[in-house]
């Protein structure tokens, strides 16, 4: 049975002589330097012994520009994509050349590869309900935050909201759980911008690419309360435009979700922020822990 | 969302007042409407369980002294509401205190109000806290009919909430009232309890109050952070939950945890139930014979006389049987006793592929009876038998069930320094049931409380244990009757670098050449697993003839299964390994070394189990077995004093045995094997 300090997959106690070095040299061969002293703090807590630190599949060279599926899965299908507009072009995955022209979302990047180990953290943590597993995942979207989207500014976070019924019988939303602690470390608003207005099946239940992109069609809309307060939240967070309109022109959205497998979720969820008329041009991207 | 509402009632026997729970109020109403028609004063509610339990504990103090005919309502609604602020500062405080921030803490928690109270004092009348879909259509006769359905379902078993919905669905069983209305319907009928499943009390205290958490399933409490707060979801507001058992399903503050004790059979008492089902055909040894008797007479024993030896609150006696003795054989009698007298009987045993092999065997010996093994993915979880084999952790689920429950290896992995599976195997004893523990191995703590020491001159002489007594028998020899063989202890200074440095070390490289050489297979036990590739490198490369036999195991490793099992096919015949295999792997014809026998992990039980591995077979009942130590410890000594003791204890009892035959005694062993002593 689980202790208070034993590492989370493997069970061995965590404290050990060699973790702060473990964990120093797994930071700075993956992140910028300049991250790496508030990334440390939090990755100090995780209940993680240092093997299993060490042997985390992060998802690594080339990678689709939109999504984020790694390259190395299937080596020819990154293609530029067909380009009508005098944007650079960029490498593109198959899946997401499908989509190209009308895709609402803007891009994906992910932490780790969906392998062995993540489904057994996604059971402990989403089926079995130990929310110990949050503070550790929280770690890997922040490692990927910083990765791959230090450069961007967004204006707020928020994430992909669970139906009435499954939050009642599971009684936590993990993607919140996420959001949260995500969202202390980077000081970034979390607006609740979405309800789930469809109890679709688990996603997990579901086989096909297609029953899962249809099932995901109108499952979202906006949460009209909150789109009240949302005008001033941009203003402030834009002011740096120094526009005179109240609306801004530019505003990015962070979606923060557990697994990215087809992106029926994800781009649901794009597509209903996206649908209204005052984020019509927000650029959605979205951050997961496994893709 | 269930809500949880607290009233008061007059009790029965007319001054006193009782304190009573319940998720649906319109059930009580009913039920005391046909008893005695008599107020009921509403007190609140709320939608955390455990809540809701404080308050009760806290008003149940406040009535014991009250005698008048109303109800103190004042009184106990300013005590409830101080109460519940006291609870919310504790709580609040202890989340900020767990390290979370304030940002953290204030969308956990919003406006300092942790958990919920809504005192019915604002509202007057006694209006119910949640109405039934559809009252009217429920009478006292469906709830009394569902409870009745409900009862042989759940009577023996402690489940949560959900696992209890998840037994109906098993059982096809549809309720016509919802579930709610017949659980309390039994509750009200005192055959049933529930209670939150983790607990929370409020501990006063001059300077601070503080809340403790305590997991009602495993007994985990929140001293040791094995009890987490979080906002709830299901319940809407601050919650807990038990990681201990989180496996097992979420133990929380707003989940009940519905707990019925076993209902006497009435069928115990027939005739025709006192036949034999046991038919099995193999032979006792003579020690084996008279330990087997003494836990039929154990379980023969009326539960008062049996009291002698109190462990816990139950009679428990225990089998001190040595390695390779045949203990599960020893059983048999006790098991078919208590179910000719129609009792149930648990045999809890710690690994899964122990119970998928006993199931089987205990099956065959006792044909007419129902036998089922449960594990976490049995299909038989829910089932009802006469013989429930067991792994530990789904004894969990048991309470006050079983006449008899045997306990296979109390000092095994799981038990080991693991309070919880201790409570869990006692609470699986009815209220008239006894405990039986089989072990080579006891825990000191064990022994102190089940074996009688006789206290004679303790300077003089070492304390003298009896063979036999109420409360325990020892079985000193194995099934062929040849002594177990005694460890050899070697010191060999600087092992590990040694083995890093590839030096020779004589006396291991040695025994295992000799050991190969003769056809014999070898165990090499190592402290850890980061050691194996190791040591299998260094004998590879010292033995090169025999490299290609060698292999190394570890409980990690995802071969484990196929590697054993050439080992035991012969395939392999050295084989590097941990602890995981230091016990219920027989091999014929083997040899044992450990390496680093002084390391902590091995403690005096494991290397008398780890000893017990060679000579099992009756064709081959000698073989080596070899401890290097790099330092002096105590466990490998202690282990060889206890190998000696046993095999000193055999040899006496044989010779009492050869005595009492030539001299043409017709006592039976049994009285002049009382007079065999151990020296410890």
């Amino acid at each position: 049975m689980t202790r208070a300090d034993s590492c989370l997959s493997c069970r061995k106690p965590v404290r050990s002589p060699a973790r702060q070095a473990a964990i120093r040299s797994f930071l700075l061969s993956n992140v910028a330097a300049r991250f790496y002293p508030r990334l440390f703090v939090f990755f100090h807590q995780i209940p993680l012994c240092v093997s299993c630190i060490e042997r985390l599949p992060l998802l690594e060279g080339s990678l689709c520009q939109r999504c984020g599926q790694p390259a190395a899965r299937k080596p020819t299908t990154l293609t530029p994509a067909p380009n009508p507009s005098a944007q650079p072009a960029l490498p593109l995955c198959h899946d997401c050349i499908r989509f190209a022209p009308d895709d609402p979302l803007s891009a994906n990047r992910s932490c780790l590869r969906y392998n062995q180990w993540g489904k057994e953290m996604i059971y402990l943590f989403k089926y079995r309900g130990d929310q110990r597993v949050a503070d550790l995942l929280a770690g890997l979207l922040l490692l990927a935050y910083y990765r791959h989207y230090s450069g961007m500014s967004f204006q707020l976070v928020c994430c992909v909201p669970l139906h009435r019924h499954r939050l009642q019988q599971r009684g936590f939303n993990q993607s919140e759980l996420l959001v949260r602690r995500f969202a202390h470390h980077t000081k970034l608003p979390v607006v609740p911008l979405l309800v789930r207005t469809k109890d679709t099946a688990k996603q997990s239940k579901q086989h096909s690419r297609r029953a899962r992109l249809s099932g995901m069609e109108d499952a979202f809309c906006l949460q009209h309360d909150v789109l009240h307060a949302l005008p001033p939240l941009l203003r402030s967070a834009s002011r740096s435009c120094k526009t005179a309109s109240a609306v801004p022109i530019l505003t990015r959205i962070l979606l923060i979700d557990d697994i990215f497998t087809t992106g029926a979720t994800v781009r649901s969820c794009a597509r209903t922020i996206r649908n209204h008329p005052l984020l019509e041009h927000a650029e959605v991207c979205s951050l997961t822990v496994f893709r | 969302m269930r809500e949880y509402l607290l009233y008061v009632k007059r009790g029965c026997g007319g001054r006193s007042w009782d304190t009573y729970v319940t998720p649906c109020f319109d059930a009580d109403r009913l039920y005391w409407q046909e008893r005695d028609g008599e107020q009921l004063y509403i007190v609140g509610k709320s939608r955390s369980l455990a809540l809701v339990f404080a308050l009760r504990a806290e008003i149940d103090q406040l009535l014991a002294s009250h005698s008048a005919m109303q109800p103190p309502l004042e009184q106990i609604h300013h005590s409830t509401a101080a109460c519940v602020q006291k609870v919310n500062r504790a709580y609040v405080r202890m989340v900020r205190d767990s390290g979370e921030d304030d940002a953290y803490t204030s969308a956990m928690v919003p406006d300092g109000q942790a958990v919920h109270w809504v005192s019915s004092s604002a509202q007057r009348e006694d209006r119910p806290a949640c109405t039934l879909p559809t009252p009217d259509l429920i009478t006292a006769d469906m709830a009394e009919q569902s409870a009745d359905h409900l009862l042989p379902l759940l009577t023996g078993r402690a489940l949560l909430w959900e696992e209890v919905e998840v037994l109906l669905r098993s059982r096809n069983h549809t309720p016509s009232v919802p579930l709610a209305v017949g659980l309390q319907w039994l509750v009200l009928r005192r055959q049933l309890e529930w209670v939150p499943a983790v607990r929370v009390r409020l501990v006063r205290h001059v300077l601070r109050h503080r809340c403790s958490w305590i997991c009602e399933r495993c007994g985990a409490g929140d001293a040791d952070g094995s009890v987490r707060l979080a906002f709830c979801y299901s319940c809407q507001q601050g919650c807990a939950y038990c990681l201990r058992c989180l496996q097992m399903g979420r133990s929380r503050c707003c989940t009940p945890y519905i707990r019925a004790e076993q209902q006497m059979s009435e069928e115990s008492n027939l005739p025709g139930r006192s036949l034999s089902r046991l038919q099995w055909s193999g032979r006792y040894s003579p020690l084996q014979e008279q330990a087997a008797e003494q836990a039929r007479r154990f379980a023969a024993r009326p539960p008062e006389e049996a009291k002698g030896g109190t462990a816990g609150f139950c009679p428990a006696f225990l089998i001190w049987a040595v390695c390779g003795a045949g203990k599960t054989e020893l059983i048999f009698p006790a098991v078919d006793e208590m179910l000719k007298r129609g009792g149930r009987v648990l045999i809890a045993t710690p690994r899964k592929d122990v119970v998928l092999e006993l199931a089987p065997r205990l099956s065959a010996v006792f044909p007419s009876v129902n036998v089922i093994a449960v594990h976490g993915a049995s299909e038989q979880k829910w089932e009802d038998a006469g013989i429930t084999v067991a792994t530990t952790h789904q004894v969990l689920r048991f309470y006050r069930r079983f006449d008899l429950v045997v306990v296979d290896e109390v000092d095994a992995f799981p038990y080991h320094g693991d309070p919880v599976l201790h409570r869990a195997v006692e609470r699986a004893v009815s209220s008239r049931g006894k405990l039986l523990y089989l072990t080579a191995t006891p825990p000191a703590s064990l022994r102190r409380k089940l074996i009688p020491t006789k206290r004679c001159l303790a300077w003089l002489r070492p304390s003298q244990t009896a063979l036999v007594s109420p409360t325990h028998v020892m079985v000193p020899q194995r099934y062929h009757g040849r002594p177990l063989p005694v460890p050899r202890i070697v010191f060999v200074s600087r092992l590990n670098e040694k083995l890093q440095a590839g030096q020779s070390i004589p006396p291991l490289l040695d025994t295992a050449a000799r050991s190969l050489e003769m056809e014999r297979q070898v165990f090499v036990f190592v402290p850890r697993i980061a050691l194996i590739n190791h040591v299998l490198g260094y004998l590879r490369t010292r033995l090169p003839h025999h490299r290609d036999l060698m292999a190394g195991v570890s409980a990690s490793d995802p071969q484990r299964e196929q590697k054993v099992r050439k080992f035991r096919e012969r395939a392999l015949r050295l084989l590097v390994t941990t602890t995981i295999l230091e016990r219920g792997v027989t091999i014929p014809r083997s040899d044992v070394i450990v390496l680093g026998a002084d390391d902590p992990v091995f403690d005096e039980a494991s290397l008398v189990q780890i000893a017990g591995r060679v000579g099992r077979s009756a064709d081959d009942p000698d073989g080596t077995a070899l401890f290097l130590l790099n330092r002096r410890s105590d466990a490998p000594c202690a282990a060889r004093r206890q190998i000696r003791a046993m095999n000193r204890l055999a040899e006496e009892v044989a010779v009492t045995r050869r005595e009492c035959q030539s001299s043409g005694g017709d006592k039976g062993i049994l009285a002049d094997v009382k007079r065999g002593a151990f020296n410890r």
